[in-house]
């Protein structure tokens, strides 16, 4: 198990290095960068005329590097992790991109499984409801439930859900973690009401999100596993069918699902993008879509190093549980 | 009379003046004034500041007395001036933003973030942002940290006198000093960019400055006369640093890369010393700016009350598009309306009795025009087709046939049911201090008529498919397609570009989108490469005396639409020659009724030749909570300056009983620079 864990790693490594070439390439594909951002902002917000915002945008060019070729650019940047774990600096924040993935990656991890272990738990249970009642009225309405989690875009969701509340019943300190009150003090009951007063929307959409593929795989995984021959057995047996739902047929169901969990992981990462956005909270999917709009090119980067990387660990680690969850994955292992 | 003759005189899409445009809901009428009406500087026989300041800090010796911290004669605002009157302490004003700080170092070419963190921290020798209530005939740049200025006989000398007494926040003293270390070590050297941009060209060419004592300063020009540049004296061009902070970590003075002396002090530096109204305390990143008032600040009402009225700013670090929504929830106090599909649903909203916010609406001063490629000379090595296009873009009756098919009526609808989109030929907008309505020339809505001009421009469909072709020998015969640059971010921008398209078919010709970003629109229009492209008006169609030189193409890259080659150049039409001869009198003259007759002649030039395809031109709306007070009426959104600026925040206040309790650092000052942020006492 050791040498496998071992084996995957090393192998990650050059898959890292060919993805964070690609995601260099394509980041820098389209016409135009950082400096031609600034230039923008200073003719539309800082009333500039073109020659003086065009001659400062040119100078932070130089100043910057990003008017050497993309192969310099890139090869700088990979020096930099490699030699002294330096991600580079970001151009739009101007500060080092490490210190922006410090600040919004752990919120986003703590939001992102928030909303994912409400709507693994929710979407699991619905799916045992569903399946022990198929065809029920139990059934058709969590299968609604699941089909509009499915298929109604989040960020149409999330405006609706910011219209409503702001226009309708008039809710205020909308958005962001924190008001402006707690977003600096010290971690008390009155700053967790306040952060679970923010977030509650961005939390809700997601679960219902979420939970809507968790419902249906369950439901779908346990029919099949309930009309199996080894279900069929521990019936013969007399056990409860309680005990023969959660018992027997539930773990096996459960396979997909916790396959699932490692590719859900930078899922997680990107933290819900289209509704981070439009509640305007200081993840990582809207640092992601802002950093690439504007052309801060260290910060994409960095971070779609950091997504790879995560998709790679999310999938160790599903095969890791998928070991200890099925008995033939692990006596084969053994041998 | 012969009928030829009465058939020419009532052809409806003649020439004539634009129409008047309707009034429209919440909008607020400005009230022109003179400059004195609003300021000036002279000694109070008494000064007073916020009570707790006296307690914690005068009381204890750690501030010294206000008449102290004041200059001798401090700046005045006219109660007459203010819509709500003297007013009273305490208070904090809310803003969200979508940037973030990149440092405090101003003058090295640092932004804070936008949105008005800037104008509120730095002041500039002149002040811009409150003319638009200054009649036209007076219209000067208003006297700020230069509080009066005097020509020499011959013109070439304008010697400025500097408030005097005045201090940094920190309280050090601001003299000429601060404005030649700006003017030598910032504007003037090669490898310093001040945010945006200003080089020694920016207040003409050859120009200099010296100072003759520590409050008295000189500039030389070599033309007489250049009143054009006390504009440029203003945000965002001549606002000076301290340099008692700055110089020490210049290059020129230190062991420090300019590199390192732009980033000497990162927005977690706290208390960096101003001369504006507040001070940044606290910094969190992706949260919040906070600021608290500046206890030297050099601006006082009639009675003798230091300004601000409000104790604390706040800037959340947030995006553009929650500043409307934070606005209208009553999160935040301050925000900008510039989308008209919006107008209706956040005016139902603010007229709920309990909604925090209203809106009021300013002088229509956004606009949207459709920019044709007028370069016939290479720019952007346009292949056969674009080429053959701009020419078309060159052919007056091709242009005067687009203009009379362009329904303006259903392109404001579009975006939005209602009085507030009005009928734009282009030009001048109707707010602008300088529009005059009967030079605004229009050719009203008439497709047959527009057909016929396409026809005179050579334009026939001779493959019978609807769409007229290119003349045989000229891009091959094909249909005519002409591409159309749009910036996909904003919605006004893709409906109206859609709405182009679609009116563009019932005409004859073809026109494709050609959708981009920020920064692609961006390599696009500046490389040259766009047959058509529209665009909403930039600041020198609103208030004329700022980028003047881009109202024309006076130099090879100053027009928006009408650039140089590789060989710098310009294929001028003649009427283009006219606009940039009218420009250039008008940046040469000193005398304010010469200056408006001459943007008559401008806009009549302009609007009759169809320099621009003119779309729609509506208001954008303030979104300010109802706790505040003073709020200038017809404030514009931007125009001379952004509505931070225009309203004068220094002087806006909350009645005592609609403060509510929104301070995080209450009864608190800024401390040392770099120090801990707010004291407390």
């Amino acid at each position: 198990m050791i040498r496998f864990l071992i084996l995957r790693i090393l192998s990650a490594i050059p898959v890292l290095f060919v993805l964070s070439v690609v995601t260099f390439a394509i980041i820098q594909a389209p016409p135009g960068d950082y400096s031609d951002y600034i230039r923008s902002q200073l003719i539309n917000l800082g009333g500039a005329s073109f020659e003086q915002a065009d001659a400062q945008a040119k100078a932070y060019a130089v100043e910057h590097g990003l008017d050497k070729p993309m192969a310099v650019q890139y090869v700088n940047w990979i020096k930099g992790i490699v030699t002294h774990g330096d991600f580079g600096t970001s151009l739009y924040y101007n500060k080092p991109v490490a210190d922006v993935v410090a600040e919004r990656l752990p919120r986003t991890l703590l939001l992102a499984l928030t909303c994912h272990i409400f709507a693994s738990i929710l979407g699991i249970s619905f799916g045992i409801m569903a399946a022990t009642r198929q065809y029920s009225w139990v059934d058709t309405l969590l299968s609604g439930v699941a089909f509009l989690g499915m298929t109604v875009p989040r960020f149409l969701m999330a405006l609706i859900m910011v219209y409503v509340l702001v226009f309708h019943f008039n809710v205020s300190e909308i958005g962001s973690f924190f008001s402006p009150r707690y977003g600096g003090a010290p971690w008390s009951w009155g700053k967790f009401v306040d952060l679970v007063s923010h977030i509650w929307p961005v939390v809700a959409i997601a679960t219902f999100g979420g939970l809507a593929y968790n419902m249906r795989v369950m439901r779908g995984n346990l029919l099949d596993t309930l009309n199996a021959q080894y279900v069929e057995t521990a019936r013969a047996k007399g056990l409860r069918e309680s005990a023969v739902i959660m018992r027997h047929a539930v773990p096996n169901a459960l396979h997909p699902l916790v396959m699932y969990q490692g590719v859900v992981l930078p899922y997680m990462l990107t933290g819900e993008i289209e509704v981070a956005i439009i509640f305007a909270l200081p993840t990582v999917g809207p640092a992601i879509v802002g950093s690439m709009y504007v052309g801060d090119v260290y910060v994409t980067a960095t971070f779609m190093l950091v997504l790879s990387a995560t998709l790679i660990v999310g999938n160790i680690i599903a095969d890791m549980l998928l070991a200890a969850l099925d008995p033939r994955v692990r006596l084969g292992g053994a041998r | 009379m012969s009928a030829a003759a009465l058939t020419v005189q009532v052809r409806a899409s003649d020439l004539q003046p634009v129409p008047a445009a309707p009034d429209f809901p919440a909008q607020t009428k400005v009230q022109y004034v003179g400059i004195n009406d609003i300021l000036e500087f002279k000694a109070l026989p008494e000064y007073h500041e916020p009570a707790w300041m006296t307690k914690d800090f005068v009381d204890t010796g750690k501030l010294p007395p206000v008449k102290d911290r004041l200059p001798k004669e401090p700046m005045v605002y006219k109660t007459g001036n203010m819509p709500d009157g003297i007013g009273v302490y305490g208070g904090t004003l809310r803003h969200v933003i979508g940037g973030r700080p990149e440092g405090w170092n101003y003058s090295a070419g640092q932004n804070q973030g936008w949105g008005g963190i800037d104008i509120g921290m730095y002041e500039c020798l002149t002040r811009t942002g409150p003319l638009f209530e200054v009649k036209a005939d007076e219209l000067e740049p208003l006297p700020n940290l230069a509080k009066s200025w005097e020509w020499s006989s011959d013109g070439h000398k304008l010697t400025m006198h500097l408030i005097e007494g005045a201090k940094w926040s920190d309280g050090v003293d601001f003299t000429s000093d601060d404005v030649m270390f700006y003017w030598n070590d910032n504007v003037l050297d090669p490898n310093v960019y001040p945010l945006n941009g200003a080089t020694q060209e920016t207040f003409g060419q050859g120009t200099t400055l010296k100072a003759i004592d520590k409050y008295t300063i000189e500039w030389t020009f070599k033309d007489a006369f250049p009143k054009q540049f006390l504009y440029n004296m203003a945000y965002g061009t001549f606002c000076p640093g301290p340099a008692h902070m700055l110089q020490p970590q210049h290059p020129k003075y230190s062991k420090n890369t300019y590199e390192q002396y732009k980033n000497a002090f990162p927005p977690d530096y706290m208390n960096f010393p101003v001369m504006g109204a507040w001070v940044p305390v606290e910094y969190r990143p992706d949260d919040i700016i906070v600021l608290r008032r500046n206890p030297y600040y050099w601006k006082v009402d009639e009675k003798g009350n230091q300004l601000p009225y409000l104790d604390e700013v706040h800037y959340k670090l947030s995006t553009w598009a929650d500043r409307d929504v934070q606005a209208v929830a009553g999160s935040a106090d301050l925000s900008n309306l510039e989308q008209p599909e919006n107008f209706v649903s956040s005016l139902k909203r603010a007229a709920e009795p309990n909604a925090p916010a209203r809106l009021a609406f300013g002088p229509r001063l956004i606009g949207y025009n459709l920019m044709m490629n007028f370069s016939g000379n290479g720019w952007g090595d346009p292949d056969e087709r674009e080429q053959a296009v701009r020419e078309l873009n060159r052919n007056e009756h091709f242009r005067k046939a687009v203009t009379m098919a362009m329904d303006r009526k259903k392109l404001g609808e579009a975006l939005v049911k209602g009085p507030f989109v009005a009928t734009y030929p282009g030009g001048i907008l109707s707010g602008s201090n300088f529009y005059d309505r009967e030079s605004t020339m229009y050719y009203p809505f008439d497709l047959e008529g527009a057909k016929k001009e396409l026809a005179e421009a050579g334009l026939k469909d001779t493959d019978g498919n609807g769409i007229v072709n290119f003349p045989a020998g000229t891009a091959g015969g094909k249909d005519v397609e002409i591409s159309l640059l749009v910036n996909n971010t904003y919605g006004t921008d893709k409906n109206l570009a859609e709405g182009v398209i679609g009116q563009m078919e019932k005409l004859g010709i073809r026109v494709v989108l050609n959708s981009q970003d920020g920064k692609n629109r961006d390599q696009a229009n500046y490389g040259g490469k766009f047959d058509w492209m529209v665009l909403r008006t930039n600041a020198e169609l609103a208030s004329v005396v700022q980028n003047t030189p881009q109202l024309a193409p006076t130099g090879p890259r100053t027009s928006w639409f009408h650039r140089a080659n590789g060989k710098d150049e310009l294929d001028l039409m003649p009427f283009e020659k006219q606009l940039v001869d009218i420009v250039n009198k008008f940046i040469a003259s000193s005398d304010p009724e010469e200056k408006a007759t001459l943007m008559k002649e401008y806009q009549k030039v302009y609007t009759t030749n169809v320099n621009t395809v003119g779309l729609v031109e509506y208001p954008g709306a303030l979104i300010i909570n109802k706790r505040f007070a003073n709020i200038p009426n017809g404030a514009p959104i931007f125009m001379f300056n952004w509505a931070e600026g225009a309203i004068m925040r220094e002087r806006l206040y909350v009645p005592t009983d609609k403060q509510g309790g929104y301070e995080l650092h209450k009864d608190a000052l800024p401390g040392k620079p770099g120090g801990a942020g707010a004291i407390t006492e």
